[in-house]
């Protein structure tokens, strides 16, 4: 037999030893003893899908040993000692880290962020939980790229200021104008995020040879997705905004374009707004007098004005640089909240970008189309280059300028071609011969950048984005001005569809040409009434009139208005300053049941800094110091700070009684003026008077039942509180000592017997042992965390509390228990330890134990 | 040279109403996207020309805002015109169609009328 057990226990502790766990032996290496009074941490955990439930506690916080007095490290304390300096709990994180994620964590230590975990710079100590959020929570990964770059840009953001990396401060903001940015931004996955160039743990100075982007590794980064991508490819890239001592053409391409759209559509405007308010003067509409003779043709006759190779460019050109600005605008205008949307809608960037090349191809195939058509023309002599700007335009662009503002009664006599309509074709030449080199540049970059040196990669963008905003504003303003809005024109003119123009809008504005055609008399029928002319003038009115109004309204609420300008303003897009750290945005929000009563490991994570550093501050030192050095009574947050975690209330000086007698520590002996009936931490409800909510509570004693029995003198009717600190030291403690025991042994009768009773009929509770118990049960606040309903007591809490009506066990055993000497079965049969440590005397423990088993 | 004769009022009649709906659009779906991109415009401007941001200089102020207008109006003239051109298309398929009959029909009537006349 004896060697049968000798076996036995020998294969036991072979299979324990074999698999690295001594759970049996060793009483911190499994999670039952954490979870006595963690076991709210272990409930955040499950909640938050937490991606280590697999680990237990002690996995983490320590390699053997109770991890309170090696807080974190144990056996990892070589490893964090590598990392010199600061905090027990960084370097804490990172060895625990370590433990799994040695390949993470080893070129982490050696990257730009590991040596600052050791250096004291106040605010920003990366560690391996400031990007993977919290310890307990880790329920998420980078699930998309733009978190990554919110992780990053919450330190890397507001670079520059004090206690923020020394990095450029323009690192965030030049990257989300990049391409990779804004595509990132409109929901591109496949636009690269910081780490794709910079690498993941193991990021270094970009003049460290280690480093993706130093200068001999760049090329093969870019690599990674341009193929084929050079040193020249990879020199396009710059985190640093165009200068005139930095990128100096990209900042004068910049200033160019700036300059040149702001000053055309400046003076496309005026006289836009010239030539609407000349149609608004009656001299504008008025009829011609009949004339003594007319031509042949009557004034709704039309003339052929473009052919169908004509109509077909512009119909080709319509469709492309519509869908070009529909397509590229959202991208142009990253920052723009409704972009994100409006690429979605379109059917992701992705589609968007397919759209845009297809648009820009049929855009330069109308060029060519253009360009052979003039070609032919010329050669058979058909074509007359009537569109090549003159002095007569100069002499018209004057003379008209002067009839839009009523200083001439008569519009110039402008030829085929108007001075206007050829700044139209010129422009869009200009454009289309812009917009089409940079677009094939950036179409294809890589086979650029082996022609051209990869800074004009660079000004590709910048001339393709500027000069997009040009030809954007000039089509839909001065174009769509001319040939639609214009009040004689609108809706607009049929002769990008028929090809024909009235003869009447000849003889108007192309009277040159006119006189051409049908000698110098009016059309028949030109003094005619023309009520449609006038109803489409003022209806065009009438529309743009709306416009404004719509418009005016939207400015005025000017503080909606301004706040919106400062947030177009800030660099793109906007919420730089205004990111919630990714990791954290994404913790699941819990159920209240579910958050720990003691998360003190949790907070640390962010309160570590400005809670604890507090030098010799009181009470968070001190406390913080017992929380590592006393394994028994740990001052953890929710101790003081109630039970939640950010809805804390303030902290009351009467939560110290708690744990304090008065005096100690200096703390102040209560008011006993104070009325105590609302105060749920010492006071009254600690002598059972009040509960939480200021109500009588159950089982307790009130003034009207008399004093409690613990007290001893019901005649005056004093509560039990008065004068008596609320510590642990309740008055009852030393009563029976004295002789006079509360209660009258009655607790049957549903009213606790201990009230009043005893006094009442002076008996001694010598002879009533079990009432001794409840008086003292109750004057221990035991009744905090428990009820006995078998006896009578609900417990303060009557919906949390444990009731031990049918505690088990025998009296050594729960004595033992109950000094957390041992631990003992729960209802669900997991061996555990009583929360609190017993810590009044003996006899008192065993009279209590007595009356519970009774 | 060609010379055609033509009736605009009755297509004109359908671009306008087609222009009337587009307005209706873009007042009620697009007004604050365009004011958002004619700003974001704006900025850009203010940007490229190196002014102080918008919200510490006035003069940046007014070129956002001045942008924010230019984009409502630009993005107004746009979708008017679409609407307009659909109109147009719709003239093309069903108003032709309506405009010769509603000619035939006039014609016919002044045709009757003398005759009554001589009766």
């Amino acid at each position: 037999m004896t060697r049968a057990l000798i076996t036995t226990a020998a294969l036991a502790w072979a299979v324990l030893a074999s698999s690295g766990t001594a759970s049996a032996l060793e009483p911190w290496t499994d999670d039952h003893a954490c979870i006595q009074c963690h076991a709210n941490v272990v409930e955040l955990r499950k909640a938050s899908r937490d991606v280590h439930d697999d680990l237990s506690c002690n996995d983490c916080h320590a390699g053997r040993g109770n991890p309170h007095d090696t807080p974190v490290l144990g056996e990892l304390q070589p490893f964090a000692d590598k990392i010199d300096g600061k905090a027990r709990m960084r370097a804490g994180v990172l060895a625990a880290c370590n433990k799994c994620h040695e390949k993470e964590a080893t070129p982490w230590v050696e990257s730009v962020h590991g040596p600052l975990t050791s250096i004291e710079v106040k605010g920003e100590q990366p560690d391996c939980l400031t990007c993977h959020g919290a310890a307990h929570q880790m329920a998420w990964s980078f699930n998309k790229k733009t978190e990554i770059v919110m992780q990053c840009s919450s330190c890397h953001g507001f670079a520059g200021e004090e206690g923020k990396p020394a990095t450029s401060p323009y690192v965030v903001d030049t990257y989300r104008d990049t391409i990779h940015g804004r595509l990132l931004h409109l929901g591109n996955e496949e636009a690269a995020s910081c780490t794709d160039c910079h690498g993941v743990h193991g990021v270094f100075a970009a003049d460290d040879p280690r480093s993706t982007v130093s200068e001999g590794n760049r090329a093969k980064t870019c690599a990674q997705c341009h193929e084929g991508a050079t040193d020249s490819f990879a020199a396009a890239v710059s985190h640093e905004p165009p200068k005139v001592d930095h990128d100096t053409w990209a900042w004068i391409f910049t200033l160019f374009f700036s300059l040149l759209t702001f000053s055309t559509i400046g003076l496309l405007v005026v006289h836009v707004l010239l030539d609407l308010f000349r149609s608004l003067r009656p001299s504008a509409h008025a009829h011609q007098k009949e004339a003594l003779k007319t031509a042949t043709v009557k004034r709704d006759d039309e003339v052929q004005r473009f052919d169908i190779h004509q109509r077909i460019q512009h119909w080709g050109m319509m469709l492309s640089f519509t869908t070009l600005v529909v397509t590229g605008w959202p991208l142009k205008a990253a920052a723009v909240g409704q972009s994100t949307g409006f690429m979605d809608a379109l059917g992701g960037p992705a589609v968007v970008g397919a759209l845009h090349r297809i648009a820009g191809a049929l855009l330069i195939a109308v060029a060519i189309y253009h360009l052979i058509y003039l070609i032919i023309g010329i050669k058979r002599k058909t074509l007359k280059l009537s569109m090549l700007p003159g002095i007569k335009d100069a002499k018209d662009l004057i003379g008209n300028i002067a009839f839009l503002m009523g200083l001439r009664k008569e519009r110039p006599k402008f030829g085929k071609f108007t001075y206007f309509e050829k700044f139209d074709y010129w422009a869009v030449f200009w454009g289309m011969l812009i917009m089409g080199i940079s677009g094939v540049m950036l179409w294809f970059p890589v086979a650029t950048s082996a022609i051209l040196p990869g800074e004009a990669l660079e000004l590709g963008r910048i001339a393709h984005s500027d000069e997009a905003l040009l030809a954007a504003l000039a089509i839909f303003l001065w174009h769509f001005y001319n040939v639609h809005l214009r009040p004689t024109i609108f809706p607009m003119s049929w002769v990008w569809l028929t090809g024909r123009i009235p003869v009447e809008t000849l003889y108007h504005e192309h009277r040159e040409e006119y006189v051409k055609r049908f000698g110098d008399v009016p059309p028949a029928g030109l003094d005619d009434e023309r009520p449609w002319h006038r109803k489409a003038a003022w209806s065009a009115i009438g529309l743009i009139a709306v416009v404004g109004i719509a418009v005016g309204v939207a400015f005025s609420d000017m503080d909606a208005l301004g706040s919106k300008i400062e947030r177009l303003s800030e660099p793109p897009p906007a919420p730089i300053g205004t990111i919630t750290p990714a990791m954290r945005s994404k913790v699941p929000e819990l159920p209240a049941v579910s958050r720990p009563k003691d998360p003190f490991g949790d907070c640390l994570t962010c309160h570590d800094q400005e809670t604890f550093d507090e030098g010799e501050a009181f009470p968070h030192t001190d406390h913080f110091d017992d929380y590592f050095e006393d394994e028994i009574d740990d001052p953890k947050c929710s101790m003081c700070h109630q039970d939640s975690w950010h809805e804390t209330k303030p902290v009351l000086l009467k939560v110290c009684y708690d744990c304090h007698d008065a005096g100690e520590n200096g703390l102040p002996e209560e008011d006993e003026g104070d009325d105590d009936s609302d105060d749920d931490d010492g006071g009254a409800t600690d002598d059972g008077a009040t509960d939480d909510d200021g109500d009588e509570a159950d089982g307790a004693a009130t003034p009207t039942d008399g004093a409690p029995a613990a007290d001893g003198e019901p005649a005056d009717g004093e509560p039990a509180a008065d004068g008596e600190p609320a510590d642990g030291e309740p008055a009852a403690d030393g009563e029976p000592a004295d002789g006079e025991p509360a209660a009258d042994g009655e607790p049957a009768d549903g009213e606790p017997a201990a009230d009043g009773e005893p006094a009442a009929d002076g008996e001694p509770a010598a002879d009533a042992e079990p009432a001794d118990g409840k008086a003292l049960f109750l004057a221990n606040k035991c009744d905090k965390c428990h009820s006995v309903t078998s006896k009578g007591i609900a417990g303060q809490k009557p919906e949390k509390a444990f009731d031990v009506s049918t505690v088990t066990g025998g009296e050594d055993l729960l004595v033992k228990y109950l000094k957390k000497e041992v631990a003992k079965a729960n209802d669900e049969g997991e061996e555990a330890k009583h929360k609190k440590k017993w810590s009044g005397s003996d006899d008192d423990l065993r009279a209590i134990v007595r009356w519970l088993a009774k | 040279m060609s010379v055609k004769s033509g009736s605009p009022a009755v297509r004109d009649a359908f671009s306008f109403a087609g222009g009337v709906a587009g307005l209706v659009v873009f007042l009620t779906l697009i007004l604050n996207a365009a004011l958002a991109y004619g700003g974001a415009a704006g900025v850009a401007i203010v940007h490229g020309l190196g002014l102080a941001p918008a919200s510490e200089d006035t003069l940046s102020k007014i070129i956002v805002w001045i942008g924010m207008l230019l984009g409502a109006l630009a993005t107004a003239a746009l979708m008017i015109i679409l609407g307009a051109v659909v109109g147009a298309l719709v003239y093309g398929l069903v108003g032709r169609r309506y405009a010769k009959a509603a000619e035939a029909a006039a014609r016919t009537e002044q045709t009757a009328q003398p005759e009554e006349e001589q009766r």
